[in-house]
């Protein structure tokens, strides 16, 4: 087996003589030699012949050498071969099921390194509605996707906005790298990688996701319904899986890009008979800090870095660990206020706020499986860091938290079989902030001073839950009932979650799906702090369904509606200036996709959403009538790659302003202000186009690209500005169009 | 105010993402549109301060056309939304808590204006000094600091800008306003601002231009705050690059007509003049004050205050054409 990467380009052309390299060198000296001491050169010898693959110069062990006569000699687990021959030049033939064969002329002398190229595998149609999942509302990115899809800036993450009931945020605005799933707030969300809860998903909130892209298997998103697995979040579950090193030898890459650089690398550790350890590293950091250490916004320019270390052991086929670090920080200051109002005394004087937070996790996971049961089990222990300061002013908020996940899944007998398990977060939160008033203007980077209520506090919780979920296959329908238990120290209360998932497959690739089932989440310490929370808030709870078709026309080309609704019970209103406080909300819509895949060659898929969110009698933050999504990607020839996104959404509500009332204690306006999002900003839309091509060196290949990003002017809107007497309005407006370039090199 | 404007700083807009691509001269860390209206410059409608003096309620309301009014103002007072008045000044009642939210619900030349204010007593009053100063090309407060500047009484030359200086700050904040579209203000450090005659325009922190306003009378309002309530401000002209020197009435400078005598109240009439911005008013001298003050509901023991009719008291057509005291020291 050689390690096939994903990105490679299709179709190759037939192998080139140039493909063979002879390692004469020291045959060659020795023959010279010889001659020049007047003894015979040797007539001939034993061939010594290396196979690999180019670009990845991958041993390739299922290699065979067919001799002049016929004989079918095959290569050790190393692509390699020693066998005497008879004397004289031969030509033989080296063959690999998976590669071009290529035919040597072989002196009878030269030691041989043959490089063969990866032969176009045979279109694989792919279906994505045959997944199996416990949760029937399911939406995934696998690796392919996440590495050919245009407009994610080497950024895979970033793709899941690209998901069907994912409300569609601008590029560059403040709710760039939000999540806000099917009506619900981005904090109803979470974000689980390996099967833990990390703090954050995405440098400064939007830039870049905290793992290196290529390090990332698979982004699966349950947007609302899901299995009885999956609990403490009342909006969806972003499941996030890294890559397990799979390398046969060391690979590895570097890549660069205006802002960042980055390298990873996996190797082989070990490969006994009863255990095989492989090992996978990443490490990337911003570096135009190094250019430029301040400027009249910044005094401190902003620098991010994330690392991720992972450690995998596999014993047979039955048994596999992983012990993974992870980590990120994001540092930075600025002035606060907007500083091209401001005096040059007053920009002296201005505040220095200075952002500090970063985190650090270990992941232990273990996958088990027999005949009849799995076992997965994550252990996490997660510790984020978050300080904003200025001056006197300060806050700093330290959050450890271990947490377990352990999930079974066990045949029964005939149709039955059952998933159950339980998860545990117990947290330590550690609060403190020193202000004489608040800063709402701070309120997505220090929410402790937005708050603006000093706060010296020490608080535990625990969240868990057990789930028991019972699956019949009766003929064409599958019955799915769960029910999860959800406990929550913070707010004691205990509840019994429902959850019913149901398949009945009409006919062949057609499939009817519903699900329903009550999710919980927990206020958490911050919203029920005695300090600027309320103690009284009880849990948050959603009521959801949903109701899908899938439909696979001829058997490729997909076609999938689903129609979901839900009801928010007590859910947060946490905008950070004000007190928190429960209210109720509904959401709903339907969604409609298509896609069309053949592996490694093309895919395509577009969806339609369409939607409202309702919270408080009011529109909620992340309402969005509608969201139009596309995406293609075609290796339309030899280590060549075009893309093309495209998205289109209405605009997220904003509150109008109506005026600004004077504050003559501050000599300073606020605003005065209209009824909740009650206002939109202008509908958004942006074409991403991405072309690609790979150079497959002998052992490592070089992929360069260019994108083109295009936003409209009239759908360019970020947020709205005001006068500092909110007397006028000014949309602040992102890059209309950039053109990126960015190099990857792979070993 | 040219160009595109800068806005990033308003939120935390990746102004990374701009780092690579920033050669093309792009604007891609996120702009605005320029606004119209600045707190530096009195230009629409406005309530620029609010206070109490002498234990009233008081405010200064701009009108947007000059140091006068055309239109009366309407004014609203409330504490702790209990009505209090409905005049240039509402007296608190004696009874009044401090700490109180003071309100004022305003229409200015047909604008709704509202203001609040914590109630906490009369601020100290502020008074400002005039210095001459030359500045150089470079406007930066470092180099501006090392300027030296002369105490003047009314005015500087055509080619000096003015240092305003406020001598008894006591630890409350300044905020200095320019009246009228010409001239600007660059503040120097918690005490002093430099006027000049020329409009400075900055982009991204970096001069971009100057160009030089007309030789006449600039006025600005000079606003000392504390933060809890206790407010003060006080008018300032200055005369910049006049050959004539106008006359000192407080702090405020007026083209007198007519023979100055030796006193410090003196009999004038008033009359509209469009063209005598930003004042709004030509004074024409009769001599000094002399026998039973002019009784007049602009006046106060017949004393015409400019700073009041600046602020909204009276409009120009009450007080066209009337006599008055003028407190000229």
């Amino acid at each position: 087996m050689t390690d096939r990467r994903p990105h490679r380009a299709g179709p190759r052309p037939p192998a080139a003589s140039a493909a063979v390299r002879s390692v004469m060198q020291p045959a060659l000296k020795g023959a010279l030699f010889a001659v020049l001491l007047g003894a015979p050169v040797a007539s001939a010898g034993p061939l010594s012949l290396r196979v690999r693959e180019r670009g990845t110069d991958d041993p390739i062990g299922t290699a065979v050498v067919v001799l002049a006569d016929g004989q079918r000699v095959p290569l050790d687990s190393d692509g390699r071969l020693r066998i005497e021959l008879p004397p004289g030049p031969q030509r033989i033939r080296v063959e690999a099921g998976a590669h071009e064969p290529q035919d040597i002329d072989w002196d009878g002398v030269s030691a041989l390194k043959v490089f063969l190229v990866p032969r176009p595998g045979e279109a694989e149609i792919v279906v994505e509605a045959r997944r199996d999942s416990a949760s029937v509302s399911r939406q995934i990115i696998d690796r392919e996707r996440i590495e050919k899809t245009p407009g994610t800036f080497d950024d895979p993450l970033r793709l899941m906005q690209a998901l069907p009931g994912v409300a569609v945020t601008p590029e560059y605005a403040p709710t760039a790298g939000l999540l806000s799933v099917r009506g619900a707030a981005p904090s109803e969300t979470r974000v689980l990688l390996d099967g833990v809860q990390i703090p954050y998903l995405y440098h400064f909130q939007q830039y870049g996701s905290v793992i290196h892209g290529r390090l990332l298997d698979e982004v699966a998103l349950y947007p609302s319904a899901f299995s009885a697995a999956y609990g403490d979040a009342v909006g969806g579950i972003a499941a996030v899986t890294t890559r397990r090193s799979d390398a046969l030898k060391p690979h590895g890459g570097v890549n660069i890009n205006a802002i960042t650089a980055g390298a990873f690398a996996q190797t082989p550790v070990s490969e006994g008979e009863g255990a095989q350890v492989s090992a996978s590293a990443s490490a990337r950091r911003s570096f135009a800090d190094l250019r430029e250490s301040s400027n009249d916004q910044y005094t401190l320019w902003p620098v991010f870095w994330d690392y991720l270390g992972r450690v995998d052991l596999q014993r047979g086929m039955s048994a596999r660990w992983s012990l993974m670090g992870v980590g990120a920080g994001d540092r930075y200051g600025r002035y606060i206020g907007d500083t091209a109002a401001l005096d040059p005394v007053e920009r002296l004087s201005a505040p220095d706020f200075q952002y500090d937070r970063g985190f650090h996790a270990v992941i232990l996971n273990r996958v088990s499986a027999t005949a009849k049961t799995s076992h997965q089990t994550a252990l996490g222990l997660v510790r984020d860091d978050w300080k904003g300061a200025f001056g006197d002013t300060a806050q700093r908020r330290l959050e450890s938290s271990v947490q377990a996940r352990h999930a079974v899944n066990q045949a029964l007998s005939g149709p039955w079989s059952i998933g159950w398990g339980g998860d545990l977060r117990a947290a330590l939160v550690d609060r403190e902030a020193v202000l004489d008033r608040a800063w709402p203007e701070l309120a997505g980077e220090a929410p402790l001073l937005a708050r603006g209520v000093a706060v010296e506090e020490l608080g535990g919780s625990v969240v868990g839950g057990l789930w028991a979920e019972p699956r019949v296959q009766l003929g064409p329908l599958r019955l799915q009932p769960g029910l999860r238990l959800q406990a929550d120290s913070v707010s004691g209360a205990v509840s019994p979650e429902p959850r019913l998932a149901t398949i009945l497959n009409t006919g062949t690739d057609q499939r009817l799906r519903f699900a329903a089932g009550r999710t919980s989440q927990s206020p958490g310490l911050d919203a029920r702090s005695a300090s600027g929370g309320d103690p009284t808030l009880g849990l948050l709870r959603s009521d959801n369904a949903a109701l899908g078709y899938d439909l696979a026309v001829m058997g490729r080309w997909e076609l999938g509606a689903e129609l979901w609704g839900r009801r928010f019970l007590s859910v947060l209103d946490d905008d950070p200036g004000v007190q928190p406080q429960a209210m109720d909300g509904y959401a709903g819509g339907l969604e409609l996709t298509t896609r069309y895949r053949l592996r490694e060659r093309f895919f395509t898929w577009a969806s339609l959403a369409l939607g409202r969110s309702y919270r408080g009698g009011a529109p909620a933050d992340f309402d969005q009538p509608y969201a139009v999504n596309f995406v293609s990607s075609w290796d339309f020839a030899p280590h060549w790659n075009a893309g093309l996104r495209y998205r289109r959404a209405s605009g997220l509500p904003l509150t109008p302003v109506l005026g600004g009332l004077y504050d003559g204690d501050t000599d300073s306006y606020q605003p005065v202000l209209g009824a909740e999002n009650t206002a939109r900003l202008p509908d958004y839309q942006k074409v991403d186009l991405h072309l690609e091509h790979t150079f497959d060196m002998r052992r490592w290949s070089l992929v360069l690209y260019g994108e083109a990003w295009w936003v409209p002017k009239a759908n360019n809107a970020m947020y709205t500005v005001y006068s500092y007497d909110y007397t006028e309005s000014s949309t602040v407006a992102g890059p209309g169009l950039v053109p990126l370039v960015g190099l990857r090199a792979e070993l | 105010m040219g160009g595109r404007r800068f806005a990033g700083a308003l939120r935390l807009v990746p102004a990374l993402l701009g780092l690579g691509p920033a050669l093309l001269g792009l604007c891609l860390a996120g702009c605005a549109d320029p606004f119209g209206v600045e707190r530096h410059r009195l230009g629409p409608p406005r309530i620029a301060a609010l206070g109490v003096v002498d234990g009233q309620a008081r405010a200064a309301l701009w009108s947007g056309l000059g140091l006068f009014h055309d239109r009366a103002p309407r004014w609203a007072w409330t504490l702790d939304g209990e009505p209090i008045g409905e005049g240039f000044a509402a007296p608190i009642p004696a009874d009044a808590l401090e700490g109180a939210e003071l309100r004022l619900d305003a229409e200015v030349e047909g604008e709704a204006l509202s203001a609040r204010l914590s109630l906490r007593g009369d601020g100290a009053p502020v008074e400002v000094s005039r210095h001459e100063v030359l500045l150089g090309a470079d406007l930066s407060v470092d180099d501006r600091l090392d300027r030296e500047p002369q105490p003047v009484e009314v005015g500087v030359g055509a080619s000096s800008a003015a240092r305003l200086r406020v001598e008894d700050r006591g630890g409350r904040s300044m905020r200095w306003m320019l009246a009228g579209p010409e001239g600007a203000l660059l503040e120097l450090d918690a005490d002093q601002v430099d006027l000049l005659r020329h409009k400075v325009v900055y982009e991204d922190g970096e001069l971009l231009r100057r160009a030089r306003g007309p030789a006449r009378v600039y006025s600005t309002l000079a606003l000392a705050i504390d933060g809890t309530g206790q407010n003060a401000w006080r008018w300032v002209d200055v005369a910049m690059g006049m050959d004539s020197a106008p006359t000192r009435v407080g702090q405020r400078l007026v083209s007198l007509e007519g023979e100055l005598p030796e006193a410090d109240v003196v009999d004038v009439i008033v009359s509209k003049d469009d063209a005598a911005l930003p004042l709004g008013l030509r004074v024409e001298l009769l001599g000094a004050a002399a026998g039973a003050p002019p009784d007049h509901p602009c006046a106060t023991d017949g004393l015409l205050s400019l700073d009041e009719l600046a602020e909204g008291r009276c409009t120009r057509d009450e007080v066209d054409g009337q006599r008055f005291w003028l407190r000229l020291r």
